[in-house]
């Protein structure tokens, strides 16, 4: 089969919706980029399938890209299990947003750029997922931050729009540069980029350098999968049109961390260090986006920190080395929170463009449909019985109490807590959007309606992965029977037995999860169905906790303090002070004025403050070279 | 095939379009500027054909000089020694390859002496492949040092308001590193009693103490100059602001690597022991300018001296990869000059674009263009992301092959310079936010049109060659394997400390 077509056929789609969608027209443009990406995800499916049919690797190599001295990096496509379950979940969410788009970005004149953005996204995903090697993944990764950062800013004349983009671009820069060492230091350590052979000479390389290694390529992946610290881009992000929101910022680019630390489970799976670092960045950052989605008004952010809370669990089931566990969250999750996105977006687009949920309320009658969707996909996330969540998230919760990796008792009992804030702020959102009497106006009510079939059917598939996509598949991603099928695309290390140790946790454990959840049901039911003045009365007598919560713990404010607003100083500093008047004073300018000024009065060269410090710093760069020239 | 000496007659053709020039406006005093163009395109055109002559029978599989070309001359004093291995063939196809790209970037551009400007410009050519051709040590001082003279006259004549105290400051700094470069020169004919660099490179053999240090110190002076290195890069913005657009093309695009070039033709090769000695001091001057430069870049008000502040710290990456003496870091940083010759040369085309419609560099004054320019709006984003060094790109394979050099050299440095990945996404998006997008505020930029014919065929071979070689750059790479593996061995033959 050529494989090679599920990653291209995308790219094909992007050029042509790109460059030639204004001489095709609207229609035809529309028709071929998703058809390219349906006839994607139709192959990738089809992988899949075969997958769960026992069939293993092949490597398409397709030509050189970086060859010098021992670097050895080319264009190649692997295709394994984990390949083929990541297939699965981006052609397949994006087919869905591609036709969902049609209807949502109707009105838009830029429609032609949209969908080649999103194509361009959904290639660059693909080669990060079919990567054989460190680079090219690299490539798909500074692919899609590219695709992100010109989708977040797609609304271009936005202000806020543009510094949203450039806030990601900078941010997973972040993380990319610490990926960047991280491919050198297993450069160094393996002599090769290469997984196959990285893989194989991993346990020669000493434990130190295995822990920078990890570390820095975890680093990487906060950056891109919005971990504590580098998380700040992805709230931001919401200013991009919603499908992009729930294609890249919550189904598919947004877990790249966390496929990267799946592919890499060779190496990760030798460092202790490395993996409690995750446990505690994941749950650390699962709590934290619980909290600051409590009180967030806006629909679409509470979503994003509800995304950023759910990838650190997924980071945690990565740290006591569940990587199956977390790959199944990833797939379930990417069907649940691409409906609710999706399903927010249906909601947004019936109100006007409106995206604040205390203007909502009362919604359930005009937007029946919607409602349905949107409650799928709550119960789905927040793991009621059956539903695909239920299966996922719940077995992280066991892994994390499973485990004996340093930190899983701080990730169960985070976990666990924050299953409850899950339920509180999901169930609030419903409930302050759906239900109640209305607070929208009656202008904007009586413009509100159903969406077209092009969005409400991707909704409707969508909300088939979210209630089955946990129950048909458990067996496969979580049974120990099961578990070569996975082939070699994930290494456990012989001491982990945590996938079977899952499955022997006490009763209690298996049962926590379902009464936070019902807790938190009823809480939200509570505070915004029965005593509706609970909130605000909360809200002013712990005003503190309150705006904490509301201003995101201050993240922005202390990043904008210590990196954002100094960079402008110390730039002007630099370039006004030290290029102006010292390297230029003495250099040039100083020569000409300088040797007039000796001949006058040498003592006069001391009189200016500025000169003075100056010359200091060129003797002490007179004495660096002294030094070298004589040694 | 006829053993024609095809080296000189690729440096000194473009010369052949002077007369014609001359003849033209002698005998047809009415249209010779127009048609000064067209004979100046036609002569650069078939030099960039020859070069290409030059790269097809070129043998890619030897280190040793090819197309080699020797005549004694002025009593046996010097002589005139051409031969070209893979590493400088590379900077003579970027110098054949942009000079027809400046002429047409020039057509409607200049209009005042457009002759004596063409001519400035056929001489830059032959100087700057001569450079890279000269293999005799005082013929290569020669090429080097004349091809400041048209630069001076093109800033001088057709530059900006500054143009004067531009031009001053960059005489100074160069006229400082050339002095001592001479010195050197001369003390290492003297040792080595030939003026040729190959037998050079054979006999002369210092052991390491103060002289070979200071030799080395006066060849950095004058490379580091040209680089330019940190401290030493102040003229670099003043000089680009002042330069029309095609000036600072080649300013940025092939002066710069004449730096880098230098290093990799003498200071290495003769002066292995203090070029490792003094390797720290590079690497500690080149993360200052990457840093640096840098931040600095990112406060400028004006494109132009944004793009030249990015420029210094893009050449930090390749000082740093030259003096990794390991063959990932001298294959990036050779990458990084080809690479940089053609993304800086874009960058600078896509001002000139901009300023030729505008007539201001100021950042301030922009803003929105992709409402009404979009193509444009495509390159130049294209353009950024590849001085941004994202992946498929070229930009990205210099900078990753030097970072894994002097990562396997030093650790720490390795650390302060891969932090330029994440200033140079700063200062870059900043731009191109700052003048492609957002409302319009500035009500002269809402009648803007786009790009025209003549400006897509500048950009349209740029941008292909930069995504080309970003996603295949096998053809550079191996152009310059064997020549750079030759450099690596023969340093490690006189032995580090």
């Amino acid at each position: 089969m050529e494989l090679f077509l599920i990653v291209f056929l995308p790219l094909i789609g992007s050029i042509i919706t790109g460059f030639f969608g204004k001489i095709l027209g609207l229609r035809l443009s529309h028709f071929i980029s998703c058809s390219l990406i349906l006839a994607s995800s139709i192959f990738s499916a089809y992988l899949f399938y075969m997958t769960l049919n026992g069939y293993q690797t092949s490597n398409q190599f397709l030509f050189d890209w970086i060859n010098s001295g021992a670097i050895d990096a080319s264009w190649s496509l692997k295709f394994d299990t984990l390949t083929s379950v990541m297939l699965v979940v981006v052609t397949s969410v994006s087919a869905l947003v591609h036709i969902y788009s049609i209807g949502y970005m109707s009105h838009d004149p830029y429609q032609y750029r949209f969908f080649s953005y999103l194509s361009f996204f959904t290639f660059a995903m693909l080669m990060l997922v079919t990567s054989d090697n460190l680079l090219q993944l690299f490539f798909g990764w500074e692919g899609v931050g590219l695709a992100s950062y010109l989708l977040i800013g797609f609304w271009y004349e936005k202000p806020s729009a543009n510094a949203a983009a450039m806030k990601a671009f900078v941010v997973n820069r972040v993380g990319d540069f610490g990926f960047l060492l991280g491919i050198a230091v297993i450069y160094i350590a393996t002599g090769s980029i290469s997984f196959d052979v990285i893989f194989q000479k991993i346990n020669n390389v000493n434990q130190f350098t295995i822990n920078i290694a990890c570390l820095l390529l975890f680093m990487g992946a906060m950056g891109k999968s919005a971990q504590l610290f580098l998380h700040t881009w992805l709230p931001d992000a919401m200013e991009g049109p919603t499908p992009v929101s729930a294609l890249i910022h919550a189904a598919t680019m947004v877990t790249a961390g966390i496929f990267l630390v799946a592919r890499c489970s060779p190496i990760f799976e030798n460092s202790d260090l490395a993996l409690s670092f995750i446990i505690i960045t994941g749950a650390s950052t699962a709590f934290f986006a619980a909290t600051v989605g409590l009180v967030q008004n806006d629909i679409k952010r509470i979503i994003a920190y509800s995304t950023c809370s759910q990838l650190g669990y997924m980071f945690v089931a990565l740290g006591v080395g569940a990587y199956q566990v977390a790959i199944f969250h990833l797939f379930t999750h990417a069907f649940f929170k691409a409906l609710l996105f999706l399903g927010s977006g249906s909601v947004i687009h019936a109100m006007s463009d409106e995206q604040d949920i205390q203007k909502m309320g009362g919604l359930y009658k005009i937007i029946p449909f919607t409602w349905i969707m949107m409650l799928i996909g709550t119960l789905a996330l927040t793991g009621a019985p059956l539903l695909s969540g239920y299966y996922s998230k719940d077995a992280i919760i066991e892994s994390a109490f499973a485990s004996h990796a340093f930190g899983h008792e701080y990730a169960f009992y985070l976990l666990v807590f924050s299953a409850l804030l899950t339920s509180f702020y999901s169930w609030r959102l419903i409930f302050l959007t759906f239900h109640g009497k209305t607070r929208a106006s009656q202008d904007v009510l009586s413009k509100a309606h159903e969406s077209p079939l092009s969005m409400t059917i991707p909704l409707l598939l969508l909300s088939f992965g979210a209630l089955f996509s946990g129950y048909l598949f458990s067996d496969f991603f979580l049974s120990y029977e099961l578990k070569e099928l996975w082939g070699n695309s994930i290494y456990i290390h012989p001491d982990n037995h945590i996938l079977e140790e899952i499955h022997h946790s006490p009763f209690w454990v298996k049962k926590i999860p379902l009464v936070m959840m019902i807790i938190g049901f009823i809480v939200a039911t509570v505070f915004y169905l029965l005593l509706k003045s609970l909130p605000s009365f909360l809200s002013s007598k712990l005003p503190f906790i309150y705006n904490f919560l509301y201003n995101k713990w201050y993240f922005d404010e202390l990043y904008n303090f210590i990196f954002v607003n100094p960079l402008k100083r110390i730039g002007n500093f630099l370039w006004l002070f030290f290029d102006k008047k010292i390297i230029d004073g003495f250099g040039p300018d100083g020569i000409s004025s300088l040797v007039i000024s000796i001949s006058r009065n040498v003592s006069k060269i001391q009189t200016g403050y500025v000169y003075h410090y100056a010359f200091a710093m060129l003797i002490g760069l007179g004495f660096l070279l002294i030094r070298f020239v004589v040694y | 095939m006829i053993d024609l000496p095809l080296l000189s007659i690729l440096t000194f053709l473009p010369l052949i379009g002077l007369p014609f020039i001359i003849v033209g406006k002698i005998i047809n005093a009415e249209n010779y500027q127009n048609i000064s163009k067209y004979i100046a395109l036609f002569v650069s055109l078939i030099t960039f054909l020859i070069s290409l002559l030059i790269l097809y029978n070129f043998n890619i599989n030897t280190s040793d000089f090819q197309y080699n070309e020797r005549i004694p001359i002025m009593n046996g004093l010097m002589t005139y020694r051409m031969g070209i291995d893979g590493i400088s063939i590379l900077f003579i196809l970027l110098s054949t390859f942009l000079t027809p790209i400046c002429i047409i970037a020039s057509w409607n551009i200049i209009s005042d002496r457009v002759d004596y400007y063409m001519c400035s410009f056929l001489v830059l050519e032959t100087l700057m492949i001569g450079t890279f051709c000269a293999l005799d040590i005082v013929l290569f001082y020669l090429f080097f040092e004349s091809v400041l003279i048209p630069m001076f006259v093109i800033i001088g004549v057709w530059g900006g308001e500054r143009r004067v105290y531009s031009a001053f400051k960059f005489f100074l700094y160069t006229l400082l590193g050339s002095v001592l470069m001479l010195v050197a020169i001369i003390y290492i004919v003297l040792a080595s009693g030939t003026t040729e660099l190959p037998i050079i490179y054979d006999v002369f053999n210092i052991n390491h103490g103060i002289i070979q240090n200071l030799l080395w110190l006066a060849f950095f002076a004058s490379f580091a100059v040209k680089m330019p290195m940190w401290p030493f890069h102040t003229w670099l913005p003043d000089a680009h602001v002042e330069a029309p657009t095609a000036g600072s093309v080649i300013l940025a695009a092939i002066l710069l690597k004449m730096g880098g070039y230098g290093f990799l033709r003498f200071s290495l090769p003769l002066l292995p022991d203090s070029s490792f000695y003094f390797s720290d001091f590079i690497f500690i001057l080149s993360v200052i300018a990457i840093i640096y430069t840098s931040i600095v870049a990112y406060v400028q008000e004006d494109i132009k001296k944004l793009i030249a502040y990015s420029s210094v710290a893009h050449m930090g990456f390749v000082t740093m990869g030259i003096f990794t003496f390991n063959i990932n870091g001298i294959q990036g940083g050779i990458f990084q000059m080809f690479s940089h010759g053609l993304i800086s040369g874009a960058l600078f085309l896509s001002v000139g674009v901009i300023y030729n419609r505008m007539h201001t560099r100021k950042i301030a004054d922009y803003g929105g263009v992709v409402s009404v320019m979009p193509k444009f709006a495509l390159f130049l984003m294209v353009f950024t992301l590849a001085n941004i060094g994202l992946p498929g790109t070229s930009g990205f394979v210099g900078e990753f092959l030097t970072i894994m050099a002097i990562f396997s050299f030093n650790k720490i440095f390795a650390f302060f310079a891969a932090s330029g990945v994440i200033l140079s996404a700063v200062y870059g998006l900043w731009l191109y936010r700052k003048v492609i997008f957002e409302k319009i505020t500035n009500d002269a930029v809402k009648s803007l049109k786009d790009l025209t014919l003549g400006e897509k065929v500048t950009l349209i071979p740029l941008l292909i060659l930069i995504i080309l070689f970003g996603i295949y750059p096998a053809p550079i790479l191996d152009l310059i394997s064997v020549s750079s593996i030759g450099l690596v061995e023969s340093i490690n033959l006189s032995g580090g400390n």
